[in-house]
């Protein structure tokens, strides 16, 4: 760049700042209610920081609840039904039960079991 | 850095930019409600997903009002074609308003470098204002207008020779 490119890029340039401090009272408004919409557009501080604090807390909170339990010796029997039936339900089931000659073994194994029940009472 | 601090400083960012950002855009889309909104959608972008990296504002924003500038653009073209297939919708250009009153020698020699700027190709344009007037560097600019060095420098030097050859002539005209 010549030293004539320069002297008129700079008076160009110096051209552009003093029309820059021109600028109208409403667009100056106007700017300043922009900065203020823009600056409600930061999002708030990340919580990732405190995410071990609360995940220790939880962690605290549940072995607390289960040494009351097994201190006070609360788990009945019935609970521990419901845990045997809760294991059953999420186990997966094997379709192939849902067949014919199954189906008449589990009625048969039914039957069985409900003449035991008249005996033992 | 605190939440406030952060804030702040980004306040004094924008209000340190503003204006010039606003007259850049307002030289490309010669529409001052239309150069308004662009800048703010660019202040919003800034302060959304940029707002913690403080040491790269400068860029990212100049990146921010480049792409919107260029979707601008496309989108002026669509409307073109729109028009041109028997639409009613128009583009409109006007001049800014600092151009329009211009009473004086001072006023007229400053709509004569607007015009003469908005007269400038887009790339052009764009790369003379980053280059001169935020005095970027041919690789800075090149980041910006997201283009090769190579291209910054040939945009810049064809900027100049056409500056040149519009005022020149009109200031030494106005001045004899």
């Amino acid at each position: 760049m010549s030293r004539q490119d320069d002297k008129f890029v700079e008076a160009v340039v110096q051209e552009l700042d003093e029309s820059s401090t021109m600028l109208d009272a409403e667009t100056q408004s106007r700017l300043l209610e922009m900065r203020r919409s823009a600056l409600a557009q930061v999002p708030a501080r990340s919580h990732k920081s405190r995410r071990p604090l609360v995940l220790a807390l939880a962690g605290s909170c549940c072995a607390a609840i289960l040494s009351v339990f097994i201190y006070f010796g609360s788990v009945s029997n019935s609970d521990l039904e419901a845990i045997d039936d809760m294991e059953l339900l999420f186990a997966g089931e094997d379709l192939e039960m849902l067949q014919d000659q199954d189906l008449e073994f589990y009625l048969w194994l039914e039957t069985q079991e409900s003449e035991v029940s008249v005996e033992d009472s | 850095m605190s939440e406030h601090a952060r804030r702040l400083a980004l306040d004094s960012f924008f209000a340190s930019v503003q204006v010039k950002a606003l007259r850049q855009i307002e030289f490309a889309v010669k529409h001052r409600e239309e150069a308004l909104d662009i800048l703010q959608d660019a202040m919003m972008r800034l302060a959304q997903k940029y707002s913690g990296q403080q040491s790269e504002w400068p860029m990212l924003f100049q990146r921010i009002i480049q792409n919107a500038i260029r979707d601008w653009y496309r989108r002026q073209k669509v409307r073109s074609i729109m028009s041109w297939f028997g639409s009613s919708e128009e583009i409109e250009h006007v001049v800014p308003e600092s151009a329009e009153a211009a009473p004086d020698k001072q006023h007229a020699k400053m709509r004569s470098i607007e015009q003469a700027l908005q007269s400038l190709p887009h790339r052009q344009q764009q790369a003379f204002i980053l280059r001169a007037w935020w005095g970027y560097d041919t690789e800075e600019a090149a980041a910006a207008m997201a283009c090769s060095a190579g291209s910054v420098k040939t945009h810049y030097s064809r900027a100049l020779h056409k500056l040149r050859e519009l005022l020149e002539h009109e200031w030494i005209a106005e001045d004899t």
